[in-house]
């Protein structure tokens, strides 16, 4: 399974600034980013390159950073791609909490990162109908 | 005619002959009969303040990265607070550090709004 570095902040001006120059600082490298926000605070999911070093990082600077695991499928880079996945979500009623995804360099390939309820169960059944899912090395070596 | 009146009438009683015509005030122990006893006189409007502030700091342990659960945090500390102190508070989420620690002082607070009438 993959991992992804959450971050909480309050919804001002400057956040992602101050959390942008202390990854750019510790030179980490992102793969993935999403923001939610919801009642004046959000929070900011990172796919990063050390996910442990990032955590380590953000923390020292004060900062709320949780590492929580995901699973992250990789797909086809074309039209279709994501359904056969969101096909077997549908038709096994797995709920999803968040998701967000992002493409390879070679255009062949993209990354859905996905946030479920039930993750051993999800992770079961996805690889039960022939997905290949990412950890972290894979993910990070794209 | 004589009327033997509790500090907090007496003060309403007061403010009613002073000719105040509006009052609002946070509900609390002592204090809380003075807008009671207001809301009783004619031509005087008494009104509770519901913005009651609250601010929790998100602290590492409580953060798991999911928004449903701070979701409902907030939610469940204004129902906490809402059966404590009877008005509805607005709860924000702040960052860690970010609350001014009281320094047991009292606070100078000046009242910037424009004069009725």
């Amino acid at each position: 399974m993959a991992r992804q570095v959450c971050i909480f902040a309050e919804n001002k001006p400057g956040r992602p600034e101050r959390i942008t120059k202390i990854l750019k600082e510790a030179r980490i490298n992102m793969r993935a980013i999403t923001i939610a926000t919801s009642q004046g605070f959000g929070i900011i999911k990172l796919i990063v390159n050390d996910p442990e070093k990032t955590i380590e990082v953000l923390r020292s600077k004060g900062l709320t950073a949780y590492s929580r695991e995901v699973i992250a499928v990789l797909m086809d880079d074309q039209p279709g791609g994501l359904h056969k996945v969101a096909e077997v979500f549908a038709r096994k009623e797995i709920n999803v909490e968040d998701a967000y995804g992002f493409v390879v360099q070679d255009k062949k390939r993209a990354v859905m990162i996905f946030d479920v309820e039930s993750m051993p169960e999800a992770v079961n059944i996805l690889t039960k109908a022939g997905f290949v899912l990412l950890n972290d090395e894979e993910l990070y070596s794209l | 005619m004589k009327v033997i009146l509790s500090g907090n009438e007496a003060i309403a009683r007061g403010a009613y002959e002073a000719g105040v015509t509006v009052a609002t005030a946070y509900p609390g122990t002592p204090s809380t009969e003075i807008l009671e006893n207001i809301s009783t006189y004619e031509g005087m409007y008494a009104a509770w303040s519901p913005n009651e502030k609250v601010a929790l700091e998100v602290l590492g342990s409580m953060f798991t990265g999911d928004m449903q659960h701070l979701q409902g945090l907030r939610k469940r500390i204004i129902e906490e607070l809402r059966s404590e102190i009877l008005v509805t508070p607005e709860v924000e989420l702040v960052e860690p550090d970010s609350l001014p620690r009281s320094e047991g002082k009292a606070v100078r607070v000046i009242d910037n709004r424009k004069q009725w009438g």
